[in-house]
C-alpha cells in the first residue's frame, strides 16, 4: 500500500539536484599524489568516451563547423564574395550600432520585459504546480495538468487575433462589457504601460501551465513520509507546503534559475512582434524585433551577427555568474 | 592540470574549425562541370512564391508545371525545375539561397530594392548579350520603357515583367447609403468630408455604435498615401519629388493634419493601428459597418477573401460603389500610379543556365503561351466567352496563375480594353465595379520619377519602414493641438536619427547625375 | 480535546481544498476558452466568422472546414510525414543526448568539465543561418528528412536534465552495489540506470515530441519541396499570408485562405499532440521499487 514516492516520476526525476551528501564520500577515497597519466583514465573508462565520441562529433560538425560565422560581425559581409573574402571593418559594425538610439531602446526594453517576466512568470509555474498537486481528486488533477498546457500550443500568429478580440479598445470583449456599464475603456494595447502588463498577462497565460510540468515531476519526487511526519507534528497544508514541498524542489528551481537567468539578453522574437504596435513601439521594441527590421529587413547580416554576437556574450557571463553565486550558496550548479 | 587539457581542447577544436571551414569554403568554389551540348537535357530551376493557399495543387508539380516543361522544356532539351520559396519570408531566403550559391537560375521578387541590393554586391549575371542573342520577343513585348527599369550602371541586371495596370489605389462608397441621403458620389476632398460626417450624424444603415464612417487598417494606411495626400501635395520641382522623403515633401504635413483631424472627429476607426493584417478591416466592410474606405484596386471584390459578397450576402440592398474623391487645389485627382514594371527577374551571376533561362523568358513573351500560363487550359479552368477567358469553378486543379507568368502583370489580351476585360473575369460578379476602379485608379496618375538604387536608402530601409509606420500612426492619433509637435518632432529625429538626412543626400547626388543639375 | 483539533484541521483543509479548486477552475478558465474559441471558429460558417459573430460556440454550425482540411491531400501527406518524422526525430535525439549526458554524470571521468563546457558554449555560440545553411547544403541533406533532424540532434540544455539526473537522482548506494558485483560500465548503463531513468526519459521524450511536432524554422530554411513541409510550417503559410502585402502585385491572385479553414488546420495540428501527454504520463511512475531497499 506504501507508494514509495521515491521512485515515482518525479522521484527520479527531479531529485534534481537534491543534495545527497553521501555522493561526497564516493570522491576519490585515497588521495595517492600519484599523477596517472592519459593513457590510464582512457583505458578504465574506455566506455565512457566511447559513448562522448559520437555527440563530441556531432557538436564538432554542426555547431564548431559553422562558428566561423561569427567572424561576420567583423566584416563588410558581400555574400557573394563569401564569409573569407568579404573586407574586414574590425569593431566598426558595432560601432554603428551601439550608435542607434534604437539599438539601446531595444536593449532596455528586452531587459525589462525579461525582468518583469522574470520576477512574475518564473514563481507563477511554481505555485500553479503545487497548486494542481494539493487539488483532493486524481481525476480532477490530471485533467488540470492537461488543460493549463494547451496554450502553449498555439503559435503567436493565432494568439495575436485573439489578443485583439478580447482587448482592443472600442471592440475588445473587455471594453466592451466595461462601456456598456458605464465605465471608461482600458487601453490594454495602446498605452504604454498597459501594454506591457497586457504583454506580460499573456506570457504568463501562455507559458506557466507547460513550465508546471518539470515543477510537477519535482514535487512528486518528494518523500511521503516527511509529509506524514509533519502531519502528526500538527502542521497545516501551508505549512507542509512551506516547509517540506519547496525545500524538497529547491534544487531544482536553482537550476532553472540559472538556465533562466543566462537567457537574460535574448527574448523571442514572435510574442513581441505581434503583440507590439505604433503606438507603444516605445516599449514594444525588443532586441529581437530590431534585428529583424534593422538587419534582416535591409539583408544586414553583419548587424544580425553582431548583435548576437553581444547578447551572447552577455548571456554567458550572467549564467557562470548566476551559477557561481549558487555554488557559493552551497547549492548545486549546473557544471 | 586543467589548463593543460584545455589548451589541448582549444587546439583540437580550432583545427576542426578550420577543417570543416575550409570545406565549407572550398565547396562553395567547387563549379559543377555542365556539359554544354549533350543529349542529357539541361535542368533550368526557376522560383516560384508559395502562398500556402489551401486547394490549390502542390506549386512544384502541377498541371501548369507540367505543361510548361511540354511546351517549352521538351522542345529545347530543357528541364524545367520549380523551386517553391514562401511568399511571407521571400526576401530572406532569397539572401540565404543567394549567399549560399543554391539561388534559382531565374529569382524573381516584387522587391526590386531586393536586386538593387544583390547588384551591388556584385552577384547579378549581365544579361544584354544574352537578351541580344536569346531573348529577342523580351525587347519586343516588354518594350524599352518597362526594360530600362532593369538597368543599373548602363547595365542590364534585371528583367522587369511589363506592368499593364499601374493604378494602385481605388476609394469605394456605400452607394446605397448615399442614395438614402440623397447624396451624389463626391467628387472633392471637401464633399466626401461632408459626406463621411454626414455619415456619423444620420447612420442611414442604421448600424449604431459600430458605424464608421471612413475605415483603414494599419497595413492599407499607406493607401493614403497614394491617394488623399498626393492631393494635398503642393508643386515641387522633380528633383524634390524624387529625393525628399514623403514626410518632408511640402503639403504632405497637411495632409496628415486633414487625416488627423478625421480621426479626432470620430470619423475613422479608432482602432485602426492595431489591425496589422486587415482582417478587422475586412471584418468591419463584410458586416456593413464601413461607410468609405480605400484598398489595392479590386481588392475587395475579389473572389478571396470575399468582402464585399459578403457584405451583399448580409445585407442584399446593399451597394458599393467606386469613386474619386481626393482633389487637390486645381480641381484635379492626383494619385500615384506604379511603375510600369511587375515582377523583377534576376539571374544570379554563377548560373550555369543563362542562356536557357533567357530563353524561357523569350518564350513567355508570346500571347498564344500566356494564354495559357494566366489562364490554365481551355476548357478546364477556363472557357472562352466572348473572346475572353471566362474562369470555370469546379474540382480540377487550381494554381496561382500569376506566380508563373513573369513576363507581364495583368491578363494579357493584345490591347488594353479586351485586357481590362478579360481580367475583369476573375471578379465575379464584380466585373464592372472593377472596371470603374480600374480607371479611377490611373485619372490624373502621377508616376514615380525614376531612378537609380540608391545604396543609402538600401542600408536604413528596415529603420525607415518602421518609423514611418510609427510617425504617421501617432501623428493620426495625437489630439489636434499636439499634431503639430508630434509631426515636427518625429519627422525631424527621422531626418537626424533615421538616416533621412543621409538617404536624401545621397538620392540628390543620384538625381543629379542622371538628369544634370536643374 | 484531540477530536476537536481533528475537525478543525478537517475544516480547514477543506477550505484549503475549495481555494485550490478555485484557482485551478480559473487557471482551467483561461486556458480552455480561447480554445473553444478556435474550435468554435472552425466548425462555424465562414461569413458568421468574418462578421465576428463568433465566440465559444460555433454559429452556423458546419464542417465544411474540415472537410476541406481533410480532403487536402497535401495536408494529410504532410501529417504523415509529420508524425514519422517526430518519432524518428525523438528517438535519434534521445539516443544521442543520453550518451553525451550519461559520461558526464560519472563523478570520476577526466576531462569531463572540459567536455561539458565544450557542450555549453555552443548553447550561446554559433555561426548564424548562413554557415549553417551552407553546411547543410554542403553536406547534401537538404530536402531530406535529415536537415530537420541532424543539426539539432543534441541540446546541450537537455543534456544538463539528463546529467543532473543521473548524477543525483539514482542513490550511489544502488551503484556501488552494482560496481562491487563488478559491473563494467556497459552493464550499469544498461542494468541499472536505464530503467530507473524512466521518468525522465518520459519527461524529455514529451519535451522533444513537442518540440519536433510545432517547430518550423528549420524547414523554412532547409526545406523547398511542398511534400516536405511539415504539418506547422503549412499552417505558417496559411496563417502568415495575410501579413505580406503588395501594391505591386497582379490583381486578383488567390490570396488569403479563410478563417475557418485556419481554425481549423490549428485544430488538426494541434489535437494530436495533445494526446502524447497522457499516453507518456503512464512511464512517469517507475518501474521497479525494490532496489534501493537492496
Amino acid at each position: 500500500m506504501f507508494v514509495d514516492r521515491e521512485n515515482t516520476m518525479g522521484g527520479r526525476l527531479m531529485q534534481l539536484l537534491s543534495k545527497r551528501k553521501r555522493l561526497t564520500n564516493l570522491k576519490q577515497p585515497i588521495n595517492k599524489k600519484v599523477k596517472k597519466g592519459a593513457v590510464y583514465y582512457l583505458k578504465k573508462d574506455f566506455i565512457l568516451y566511447l559513448f562522448l565520441l559520437p555527440p563530441i562529433i556531432y557538436y564538432l560538425v554542426f555547431h564548431y563547423g559553422p562558428m566561423y560565422g561569427v567572424v561576420i560581425a567583423f566584416k563588410d559581409y558581400n555574400i557573394f564574395k563569401g564569409v573569407f573574402a568579404s573586407a574586414w571593418v574590425g569593431f566598426d559594425v558595432f560601432r554603428e550600432v551601439f550608435k542607434m538610439p534604437e539599438f539601446y531602446r531595444a536593449l532596455r526594453n528586452t531587459i525589462s520585459l525579461n525582468m518583469l517576466g522574470l520576477v512574475i512568470g518564473f514563481p507563477a509555474p511554481i505555485i500553479l504546480a503545487i497548486v494542481i498537486n494539493e487539488l483532493p481528486h486524481q481525476k480532477f488533477k490530471k485533467f488540470a495538468q492537461l488543460i493549463v498546457y494547451l496554450p502553449h500550443f498555439l503559435s503567436f500568429v493565432i494568439i495575436g487575433g485573439m489578443a485583439l478580440q478580447i482587448f482592443s479598445p472600442t471592440t475588445g470583449l473587455i471594453n466592451d462589457l466595461i462601456v456598456s456599464r458605464g465605465g471608461t475603456a482600458i487601453p490594454f494595447l495602446i498605452e504604454k504601460y498597459h501594454w506591457v502588463a497586457t504583454y506580460i498577462g499573456i506570457s504568463l497565460w501562455h507559458g506557466t501551465g507547460w513550465g508546471t510540468i518539470i515543477y510537477l515531476a519535482a514535487i512528486t519526487g518528494v518523500n511521503g513520509e516527511l509529509y506524514e511526519a509533519a502531519e502528526i507534528d500538527g502542521a497545516g497544508r501551508i505549512r507542509k507546503i512551506w516547509h517540506i514541498t519547496l525545500p524538497g524542489i529547491k534544487s531544482t528551481v536553482v537550476i532553472l534559475l540559472i538556465l533562466h537567468m543566462g537567457k537574460m539578453m535574448s527574448i523571442s522574437f514572435d510574442a513581441p512582434y505581434i503583440l507590439g504596435n505604433s503606438f507603444v513601439s516605445d516599449f514594444s521594441d525588443v532586441i529581437s524585433t530590431f534585428v529583424y527590421r534593422v538587419g534582416l529587413g535591409s539583408s544586414r547580416f553583419n548587424i544580425a551577427t553582431a548583435v548576437g554576437l553581444f547578447q551572447s556574450l552577455i548571456g554567458i557571463i550572467l549564467l557562470v555568474t548566476t551559477n557561481f553565486i549558487a555554488e557559493k550558496l552551497g547549492e548545486d550548479g549546473i557544471w | 592540470m586543467i589548463s593543460k587539457q584545455f589548451r589541448c581542447l582549444g587546439v583540437f577544436v580550432s583545427l576542426s574549425l578550420m577543417m570543416t571551414s575550409m570545406a565549407g569554403c572550398s565547396n562553395k568554389n567547387k563549379e559543377e562541370a555542365v556539359p554544354t551540348s549533350s543529349s542529357k537535357p539541361v535542368e533550368l530551376t526557376v522560383e516560384v512564391f508559395d502562398r500556402g493557399v489551401q486547394g490549390n495543387a502542390p506549386v512544384d508539380n502541377n498541371y501548369l508545371t507540367k505543361w510548361v516543361n511540354e511546351e517549352f522544356g521538351k522542345k529545347n532539351n530543357i528541364t524545367v525545375k520549380y523551386v517553391p520559396v514562401l511568399r511571407a519570408d521571400e526576401s530572406t531566403k532569397i539572401g540565404i539561397l543567394m549567399a549560399s550559391d543554391a539561388a534559382p537560375d531565374i529569382c524573381t521578387t516584387n522587391v526590386s530594392s531586393i536586386v538593387q541590393n544583390f547588384v551591388n554586391q556584385g552577384g547579378i549575371a549581365e544579361l544584354d548579350t544574352y537578351i541580344d542573342k536569346y531573348g529577342p520577343n523580351i525587347r519586343s513585348y516588354i518594350g524599352e520603357t518597362a526594360l530600362n527599369y532593369g538597368i543599373m550602371n548602363g547595365k542590364q541586371f534585371y528583367i522587369p515583367g511589363k506592368r499593364i495596370f499601374r493604378g494602385i489605389v481605388s476609394s469605394n462608397i456605400r452607394k446605397d447609403w448615399l442614395d438614402k441621403l440623397g447624396l451624389p458620389i463626391p467628387t472633392t476632398t471637401d464633399e466626401l468630408y461632408k459626406t463621411l460626417k454626414q455619415f456619423k450624424e444620420k447612420d442611414p444603415g442604421k448600424v449604431g455604435n459600430k458605424l464608421i464612417p471612413f475605415d483603414m487598417s494599419a497595413q492599407n494606411m499607406q493607401m493614403g498615401d497614394y491617394s488623399l495626400i498626393d492631393s494635398f501635395k503642393e508643386k515641387m520641382t522633380e528633383e524634390q519629388l524624387a529625393t525628399t522623403p514623403l514626410l518632408s515633401q511640402p503639403g504632405v504635413k497637411e495632409g496628415y493634419r486633414f487625416i488627423n483631424k478625421l480621426y479626432n472627429e470620430g470619423l475613422i476607426n479608432k482602432e485602426f493601428a492595431l489591425d496589422k493584417d486587415s482582417k478587422k478591416f475586412q471584418a468591419n466592410i463584410a458586416n456593413g459597418y464601413s461607410g468609405f474606405y480605400m484598398a489595392n484596386v479590386g481588392d475587395t471584390y475579389a473572389v478571396s477573401p470575399e468582402v464585399v459578397s459578403t457584405l451583399i450576402k448580409n445585407i442584399p440592398t446593399a451597394e458599393m460603389a467606386p469613386l474619386d474623391p481626393f482633389s487637390n487645389a486645381e480641381g484635379k485627382h492626383p494619385k500615384m500610379i506604379s511603375s510600369p514594371t511587375g515582377l523583377s527577374n534576376f539571374i544570379p551571376a554563377s548560373s550555369k543556365h543563362i542562356v536557357e533561362a533567357v530563353k524561357y523568358l523569350n518564350w513567355q513573351c508570346d500571347p498564344k503561351v500566356l494564354m495559357t500560363l494566366q489562364n490554365g487550359i481551355e476548357g478546364t479552368q477556363y472557357e472562352l466567352k466572348d473572346g475572353l477567358p471566362s474562369p470555370k469553378t469546379g474540382d480540377f486543379e487550381k494554381v496561382s496563375n500569376g506566380d508563373y507568368c513573369l513576363v507581364v502583370n495583368g491578363r494579357e489580351m493584345g490591347n488594353y480594353d479586351k485586357t481590362l476585360k478579360a481580367q475583369s473575369l476573375q471578379f465575379v460578379g464584380f466585373e464592372d465595379l472593377y472596371m470603374k476602379a480600374t480607371k479611377f485608379a490611373t485619372t490624373d496618375g502621377v508616376p514615380g520619377v525614376y531612378m537609380e538604387p540608391n545604396s543609402v536608402a538600401a542600408k536604413y530601409k528596415g529603420i525607415q519602414d518602421g518609423k514611418s509606420l510609427d510617425i504617421k500612426i501617432k501623428a493620426i492619433t495625437a489630439s489636434p493641438k499636439d499634431f503639430d509637435k508630434v509631426y515636427d518632432s518625429l519627422v525631424n529625429d527621422y531626418m537626424t536619427n533615421s538616416g533621412g538626412n543621409e538617404t536624401m543626400a545621397e538620392a540628390v547626388k543620384i538625381y543629379q547625375r542622371m538628369y544634370g543639375k536643374k | 480535546m484531540v477530536r476537536k483539533y481533528k475537525i478543525t484541521q478537517r475544516v480547514k483543509n477543506k477550505m484549503f481544498d475549495t481555494l485550490m479548486v478555485i484557482i485551478s477552475l480559473i487557471a482551467i478558465m483561461l486556458c480552455l476558452t480561447p480554445f473553444l474559441h478556435e474550435i468554435a471558429i472552425s466548425l462555424s460558417s465562414n461569413s458568421a466568422v468574418l462578421g465576428g459573430k463568433v465566440y465559444i460556440v460555433p454559429v452556423e454550425f458546419n464542417i465544411m472546414s474540415y472537410l476541406n482540411v481533410i480532403n487536402d491531400k497535401s495536408i494529410i501527406r504532410s501529417f504523415i510525414f509529420t508524425v514519422g518524422l517526430t518519432v524518428l526525430c525523438t528517438v535519434v535525439h534521445l539516443f544521442m543526448t543520453i550518451l553525451a549526458a550519461y559520461p558526464l554524470s560519472r563523478r570520476n571521468l577526466k576531462g569531463k568539465k572540459v567536455i561539458f563546457t565544450f557542450m555549453l558554449i555552443t548553447m550561446y555560440f554559433g555561426g548564424g543561418m548562413i554557415p549553417n545553411y551552407l553546411l547543410v547544403k554542403s553536406l547534401g541533406i537538404r530536402n531530406t528528412m535529415w536537415a530537420l533532424i541532424l543539426p539539432g540532434m543534441i541540446s546541450t540544455y537537455y543534456v544538463i536534465l539528463f546529467k543532473s539526473f543521473f548524477m543525483n537522482s539514482i542513490p550511489t548506494s544502488i551503484e556501488e552495489a552494482a560496481y562491487l558485483d563488478g559491473c563494467g560500465h556497459i552493464s550499469m548503463f544498461i542494468k541499472i540506470i536505464m530503467p530507473l531513468s524512466m521518468p525522465i526519459i518520459a519527461t524529455i521524450s514529451l519535451f522533444m515530441i513537442v518540440g519536433r511536432w510545432n517547430g518550423f524554422q528549420d524547414a523554412l530554411m532547409y526545406i523547398d519541396k511542398p511534400k516536405l513541409y511539415p504539418l506547422q510550417l503549412k499552417l505558417y503559410q496559411i496563417v502568415s499570408n495575410n501579413m505580406a502585402t503588395d501594391v505591386s502585385e497582379a490583381p486578383g491572385i488567390v490570396k488569403v485562405s479563410s478563417e475557418g479553414l485556419k481554425a481549423a488546420t490549428v485544430m488538426v495540428i494541434t489535437l494530436p499532440i495533445l494526446l502524447a501527454y497522457p499516453w507518456l504520463q503512464k512511464y512517469f511512475v517507475s518501474v521497479n521499487i525494490g532496489s534501493i531497499k537492496g
